[in-house]
């Protein structure tokens, strides 16, 4: 897997607050360039920013004690 | 062949008032909507042998039989999940009636689901099953509620069709006008208008609060017995004219994300295909329909998938009023469950009861054929009613 992808579509999610995560929060399912559907936050893009069809790379990072996984725009080639 | 259709009827209908605070326990709304719908009918709890209602209904079988004071049980049966299942009990129930395995079956769905827990809350890892286990998934990305799992599936049919908020604003509005003249609905004599829709917080975009259902405390219930028996019983039958369940392959609750299709579309579309086999009518028999709405916007969706018109066109089959009460397709004529009250579906049947009968306050002239549905993007299932 190389971590790239397509955001296939996405919320933003506003109400209720959820623990651990800063509210307006992004999340959405990604279509793998594998062919497989991933689903992963997307608080790395700016809300402004995001489009049904953009270009996604897998990052990974720290929530608290967990290691966890989400999306941020790929660079432009 | 067998088949299901006309054998059964509803003959009773029961329901509690619809609240934010019931007051008592749901074993009582249980019980109280199921002894309200046998006196509907003309019967009482000795006649009863069979109890059918939904997994997450919390109330068991044997202590709602105890309560009421019946006799003996010889049927009782849960639906899997929650919202799909609430046609599905009335179906079970038919099938129990139909089979000779139980003369009086009634279903029933009472939850105290507004002043005891919320389902709009963040969910939270119980215990560890299949689903659960994704769900703890999903958890860990911050993809938390209902409403988050169907904002995804429909900002994707708003891309694929064109769909706009405004479109699921008017079905809004609409449902909400409907409530606001009925006195039993929450939202009684509190319609709103679409600049109020589209006003309405966000809660998991693109769904605004008016999109979301209600959280509710209620009891409902719907007495089955046979065509035959119904004849002679206190009210005009209303027959079971057809009687679906569906689950397709790759369905799951709500977050149907690894599939071709994300919109909640196939669980409704398997079930629709079998209603009009079974029925033997068109979706143009259908003289009105209550379509679940635990969020407006799938309304639109099964508008398609139950062939009212084509895939992508409910954003313009809805245009000029067609879901009101002068449309073409009068649609959730009670409030519906944004506007009347979130009580699985159980308060849409009882209303196409009261729609095919006549007494509905919103009352729809000459409803021969009625479609009422339970939840989509979840195993599902689905009713055509019928006079007489």
């Amino acid at each position: 897997m190389g971590g790239q992808g397509i955001l296939h579509s996405y919320t933003v999610h506003h109400h209720p607050p959820l623990p651990g995560f800063n509210m307006p929060h992004p999340v959405g399912i990604v279509t793998l360039d594998e062919g497989v559907r991933f689903l992963g936050a997307l608080d790395a893009i700016a809300l402004d920013r995001l489009a049904i069809g953009m270009q996604l790379q897998a990052e990974f990072l720290r929530r608290g004690a967990v290691a966890s996984v989400r999306f941020r725009a790929a660079r432009a080639a | 062949m067998f088949t299901l259709r006309d054998r059964t009827a509803i003959a009773g209908i029961g329901a509690t008032e619809f609240s934010k605070n019931s007051g008592r326990s749901e074993l009582s709304l249980a019980a109280e909507a199921i002894v309200a719908a046998l006196h509907d009918a003309g019967l009482t709890p000795a006649d009863v042998d069979g109890l059918a209602t939904i997994a997450v209904d919390n109330n068991g079988e044997n202590e709602v039989f105890r309560a009421i004071g019946g006799k003996e049980l010889t049927f009782f049966s849960r639906i899997s999940g929650g919202g799909g299942g609430g046609a599905a009990s009335v179906m079970h129930a038919a099938m129990a009636v139909a089979t000779g395995v139980a003369d009086c079956v009634v279903a029933y769905r009472g939850m105290n689901e507004r002043s005891e827990y919320r389902y709009g809350n963040p969910m939270a890892f119980t215990m560890p099953t299949a689903e659960n286990a994704i769900f703890a998934y999903q958890i860990a990305q911050g993809m938390q509620t209902a409403a988050a799992m169907m904002a995804v599936c429909i900002r994707r049919y708003m891309h694929e069709t064109g769909a706009r908020a405004e479109d699921f604003g008017a079905v809004a509005v609409n449902q909400r006008a409907f409530a606001a003249t009925n006195p039993n609905a929450f939202f009684h004599k509190r319609p709103i208008t679409l600049d109020e829709y589209m006003n309405s917080r966000m809660i998991a975009d693109p769904l605004r609060l008016y999109d979301c259902c209600q959280e509710s405390d209620g009891g409902v219930a719907v007495v089955v017995v046979s065509a035959r028996r119904a004849r002679d019983l206190k009210q005009p039958p209303v027959l079971i004219r057809a009687a679906a369940q569906g689950s397709p392959n790759q369905t799951m609750y709500l977050n149907n994300f690894y599939r071709d299709d994300v919109t909640p579309f196939e669980e409704a579309h398997a079930v629709a295909r079998q209603l009009y086999a079974m029925s033997g009518l068109r979706p143009a028999d259908l003289r009105a329909a209550i379509i679940y709405d635990h969020f407006v916007p799938s309304v639109l969706v099964s508008l398609e998938a139950y062939g009212f018109c084509a895939r992508g066109e409910a954003k313009d089959f809805i245009k000029d009023g067609a879901l009101g009460r002068n449309g073409r397709l009068p649609v959730n004529m009670n409030g519906g469950q944004i506007g009347e009250a979130y009580i699985h579906g159980m308060n849409g049947i009882t209303e196409a009861v009261r729609q095919v009968r006549g007494t509905a306050v919103n009352q729809i002239e000459d409803v021969d054929n009625i479609l009422a549905t339970s939840g989509s993007g979840v195993p599902t299932s689905a009713l055509i009613l019928s006079a007489a």
